[in-house]
């Protein structure tokens, strides 16, 4: 297992540990209590992976970079593909809930919001700092509560990369923007 | 009774009897092939009878069970060319809920919304089954309009996303933005071409301590008087590796043992699975593609029907009739949907086909092994093209190893194992689609711009290359102006 | 002595008084020359060239007949004797059939049964005393078994019912095979020294014609429609595949021929066309049921019911014959589709083919072929929906 496969299957393992402890009680905690402790989790994840690889490996000690395209580069995974490749796996494993990293202005189309509670939501944490959004919506005939929370440009490197890339509709993020939200669903009972 | 009711009755019977006979051809065993519903992919036509390598769900499973373990078989086998080709539509990216939209459009969770089998009727190159401007599904619409967001796309329609050389649905290694800007402005030819691994696959000699001689033969009389086969070996790889007579003619014996031992044990003519006790990713590899897929382990075998419940009721005799045939272990050549030479017809696909079991010539394999039965106009127009005459420099040593064009060259890629250069006999891993050569092959000597048009052009691949490409694809010089423009964007 | 018309009433009922299956407008045709008959033997009424004239208007005593005969008399409608045929079977054939059946039981000879069963208002008229039907079949039974010169109103009364292709229903295949040459006989027989001879002659030649035309009518239409059934199902055999369009979405001829759904409803639909028009045959061996219509409207049903299974395979397979067993099945179903209208062709155009020296023997093999094609189609069928099920 290379040390990325690695990494993801921690960071799964973890959100997954999260989710059972979360749907044992889940008669008695609301969703989005659940879902905020999921949140928890991937946030410090991240978080983590940010400071203790990324920061520590390119920035600090220099011995590599970190890319887009890191197989090609050899590079390291950017946070937000981490990120996503963590939210691909549980896709991959469960129905039972999912997460995605969303951005009313994406790099990549794909990520820019699906449905409109999606809108709704990345909308009111631009809208409303320091504030969460719960809602509920039906997708392929199923109910899910959704939660969405703030994303920041928490440092300089993440506002220089959405700036500059080429695909990347704003041009003006500056550090402390909200640049997008974390979007997390359960499948209601 | 009289002649009509005896005629009901009869026809009653026997209509019952027929159906049951089929049933248990379904169930239990026995010859299934009235039963195929339309002929089969070129894909998986050579293991047509090996029915629960895909339908794999239990009798009478929903119809969500079914479509669910059709598709888990589909990945059984394909799941990590998938993931070496970077799938640009991986399932899992489209197994969030968020996506429910795109699944009423076209279903990306499902292998089969667009590779249905038995449908030869709408089946195109790749075993795709829905119309070649599939893309249009979910990009031509709302935040996913390619025509919006990409400028250059604006007046194009969807027929020619996948078929003019620029994009592929799963694969884009070598096709994808970045990667095109990378190598923008490539000359059509490297100066020095050479293929890197070949080249260093060509000096990772064996060790010449351990080389065997003619006279070290160690087999019994008979065996030894068979100068020519004692030639062929002395003269292979194998002697060369110190590997001698009693590692495949006796693979029970330890080495070292003394003649007697070896005598005792001696299979004359060894079976295939000797060759992969030592060559596992080249058997691995070699059950991927169409020469040796039957030997897929995912591949179902036939089925034993002593081992059902009518098992131990049934007379033998008829349990021997509703058991299924062995399934046949070789793709032959007769049964090949591509041109082949006639005379070659009664050729089995296995090791010695293509390496003579004493010579072990990867020099022939490489080059003569394919063109004696492949008779396609590209594999005819070989013999004669620049890269033919390449390959017969370096084969006569008067060029370097690994400038050499030879049929596995293109075909059997090349990949870096465990520090050793290692061949992969899955043939057609670089043909589905052909843009999966670019990287692996065509880069080391060419442009990126070149390939990619020469790849693009029919009849010079029908022509083994002999000219340039005619037609340009656009995509290197749209991915460079997207660029600059949004370089442009950032600066103002 | 029961007159023509109460024997012919009774004819058309079974031993237990329900009416056989025989097509309404026939019997209508029967019983109008039934009608004539009787006033004609009672030199009631004569034809010449081009009018039915009465010699004489005295009642008869027989109502029903009397009542004809009135009307007749009446003048006010100068009509020759076949236009007559045609409005008095068209305007008193159900009059007559109820008015002799009442007739018949006010003198006892018949008694009426109605049905038991809350709702259905259908009623038999059983013989009181369980003969009188019996013993007219037995006469005519008699009168073609025996060699005698019969009694000129036994001949005028087998004539009619052969006419009306009654003698069928009352006599089982077998028997009537035996009598053929013994009618044709009968038929052939001068009513010599009879006054009426020449009327009778005239009202049974016109009976005959009214009735075969309006069997022709029907013929004609089973001709079309078996012709059409047959072409069609050879040019789907023939026909190249529909081609489905290369466009993606919205492409309706690939979702009806290759997704699943759809196909298991055209399948079904196709299946239930075909299961009905096997249940017209086989309801046709069942007597009760053909009295709802008569043979012909079952026949009709059952070539419809063909041609819209022809459709329903278009529907489900575009032209495809499909592979292994299913060209099998597609090769059986549609043979049986061609030689079932063969088979309709034959038994509707049996004259013209009679006339170009087809023979019988002949004209019998498509019906077979017919069946023999149907023989293997459910278990073809069976294994069809299984296959699709199991894999």
């Amino acid at each position: 297992m290379n040390p990325i496969s690695r990494k993801l299957a921690t960071l799964a393992v973890g959100v997954a540990t999260a989710m059972s402890a979360a749907s044992a009680a889940a008669d008695e905690v609301p969703y989005s209590r659940v879902a905020d402790m999921l949140y928890q989790v991937m946030s410090a994840d991240r978080e983590a992976y940010t400071r203790m690889v990324v920061q520590r490996l390119t920035v600090d000690e220099e011995v590599i970079t970190a890319s887009e395209h890191f197989e090609d580069d050899v590079a390291l995974p950017l946070p937000a593909q981490m990120f996503r490749f963590g939210a691909e796996l549980v896709a991959d494993e469960s129905e039972d809930f999912s997460y995605a990293l969303l951005s009313l202005d994406p790099i990549n189309k794909k990520n820019g919001p699906g449905t409109d509670l999606e809108r709704e939501g990345l909308e009111f944490v631009v809208d409303n700092p320091g504030e969460n959004f719960y809602g509920e919506e039906e997708l392929g005939g199923e109910r899910y509560f959704a939660a969405v929370y703030p994303d920041y440009a928490v440092s300089e490197a993440c506002a220089i990369c959405h700036n500059e890339h080429k695909d990347s509709p704003r041009t003006d993020i500056e550090v402390g923007d909200v640049m997008g939200g974390v979007v997390i669903r359960m499948l209601m009972d | 009774m009289s002649r009509r009711a005896s005629l009901w009755v009869g026809w009653i019977f026997a209509t019952l009897v027929a159906v049951g006979v089929v049933l248990t051809w379904m169930t239990v065993g026995g010859d299934r092939k009235v039963l195929l519903a339309g002929e089969m992919t070129d894909a998986h036509h050579q293991i047509e009878l090996a029915c629960e390598s895909c339908h794999a769900a239990p009798v009478f499973a929903s119809a969500a069970a079914a479509k669910k373990a059709l598709n888990k078989a589909c990945r059984n086998c394909h799941e990590d060319e998938l993931k070496d080709g970077d799938d640009s539509h991986p399932r899992k990216s489209f197994r969030n809920p968020r996506m429910a939209a795109y699944w009423e459009k076209l279903d990306a969770r499902f292998c089969t919304s667009c590779h249905e089998e038995h449908r030869p009727e709408i089946t195109l190159t790749g075993a795709v089954t829905v119309a070649a401007d599939f893309c249009v599904a979910c990009h031509s619409e709302g935040e996913q309009d390619v025509r919006k967001n990409r400028p250059s796309h604006a007046g194009l329609t969807f027929e020619t996303c996948a078929s003019a050389g620029c994009h592929n649905y799963h694969d884009n290694t070598a096709l994808y933005a970045d990667f095109l800007v990378d190598h923008a402005d490539q000359p059509w030819l490297v100066p020095d071409p050479v293929h890197v691994l070949s080249a260093r696959q060509r000096s990772q000699e064996p060790a010449s301590e351990a080389t065997l001689e003619r006279a070290d033969a160690m087999a019994p009389p008979d065996a030894l008087n068979e100068q020519a086969t004692l030639d062929h070996w002395a003269g292979s790889g194998h002697a060369a590796a110190g590997v001698n007579c009693a590692a495949c003619h006796a693979p029970e014996v330890e080495a070292g043992a003394p003649l007697s031992d070896i005598e005792a044990a001696w299979v004359s003519a060894p079976p295939r699975t000797v060759c992969r006790d030592c060559h596992k990713v080249e058997a691995r590899t070699f059950a991927l593609g169409r020469h040796g897929m039957r030997q897929h382990p995912e591949v179902s075998g036939p089925r034993d029907a002593t081992g059902s419940a009518v098992g131990d009721v049934l007379p033998e005799a008829i349990m021997a009739w509703l058991s299924d045939a062995p399934h046949p272990a070789h793709m032959t050549v007769r049964e090949a949907r591509v041109p082949m030479r006639g005379a070659a017809a009664d050729q089995s696909l296995d090791c010695g086909t293509c390496h003579q079991p004493h010579a072990v010539d990867t020099k022939r394999a490489a080059v003569e092994a394919c063109t004696s039965c492949h008779d396609d106009l590209h594999s005819r127009a070989y013999v004669g093209s620049p890269h033919h005459a390449l390959w017969l420099a370096e084969v006569s040593g008067d060029a370097a190893a690994g400038t050499g064009v030879s049929c596995a060259t293109c075909h059997m890629f090349k990949a870096k194992r465990r520090g050793r250069i290692v061949t992969s006999h899955n043939q057609n891993d670089g043909l589905r689609p052909n843009e999966k050569m670019i990287r692996p092959v065509c880069l080391d000597c060419h442009g990126l711009g070149f390939a990619i048009d020469a790849l693009a052009d029919d009849d010079l691949v029908a022509g083994n290359f002999r000219g340039r490409p005619t037609n340009h694809v656009e995509s290197i010089e749209w991915a460079v102006r997207h660029a600059a423009s949004a370089d442009r964007d950032e600066d103002r | 002595m029961l007159t023509f018309t109460e024997q012919l009433v009774l004819l058309l009922n079974d031993e237990d008084g329900a009416p056989l299956p025989i097509r309404h407008d026939v019997a209508a045709c029967a019983l109008t020359g039934a009608v004539l008959l009787d006033l004609a033997f009672d030199y009631r009424i004569d034809t010449d060239l081009d009018a039915l004239v009465v010699h004489d208007p005295t009642p008869t005593g027989h109502p029903v007949l009397d009542r004809l005969l009135v009307r007749i008399a009446d003048g006010s409608e100068a009509l020759d004797t076949r236009t007559w045929i045609e409005v008095l079977s068209a305007e008193e054939g159900t009059a007559i059939r109820d008015e002799t059946q009442a007739n018949l039981v006010e003198r006892g000879v018949l008694t009426v049964r109605k049905s038991r069963i809350p709702w259905v208002r259908s009623r038999r008229y059983p013989s009181r005393d369980g003969k009188t039907a019996t013993e007219i079949r037995a006469e005519i039974a008699n009168v073609l078994g025996s060699d005698e010169i019969p009694d000129p109103r036994d001949v005028a009364l087998v004539s009619l019912l052969d006419a009306c292709e009654i003698l069928p229903e009352i006599f089982p295949r077998q028997e009537m095979d035996d009598v053929r040459p013994r009618i044709a006989q009968l038929r052939k027989m001068e009513l010599i020294g009879r006054e009426v001879a020449g009327a009778i002659a005239d009202i049974e030649r016109l009976v005959i014609q009214a009735v075969r035309a309006r069997a022709a009518q029907f013929q004609r239409l089973l001709l079309v429609l078996s012709s059409v059934g047959c072409v069609a199902a050879l040019a789907i055999l023939l026909a190249p595949s529909v081609p489905v369009g290369e466009q993606f979405g919205a492409n309706f001829l690939v979702d009806l021929w290759f997704d699943n759904v759809w196909r298991q409803w055209s399948g079904y639909v196709l299946l239930g066309l075909s299961g009905a028009a096997l249940l017209a045959v086989l309801l046709m061996m069942v007597r009760p049921i053909v009295r709802l219509g008569g043979y012909n409207w079952w026949r009709l049903a059952h070539v419809v019911l063909g041609i819209g299974a022809l459709l329903a395979v278009f529907v489900h397979t575009g032209f495809r014959l499909g592979t292994h067993l299913n060209a099998a099945l597609m090769v059986c179903f549609l043979a049986a589709l061609i030689f079932g209208g063969l088979a309709g062709i034959c038994s509707n155009a049996a004259g013209p083919l009679r006339r170009m020296g087809v023979s019988p023997q002949m004209r019998t093999i498509p019906m077979r072929l017919h069946i023999l094609a149907l023989c293997p189609l459910p278990a073809l069928l069976i294994v069809h929906v299984l296959v699709v099920y199991l894999y």
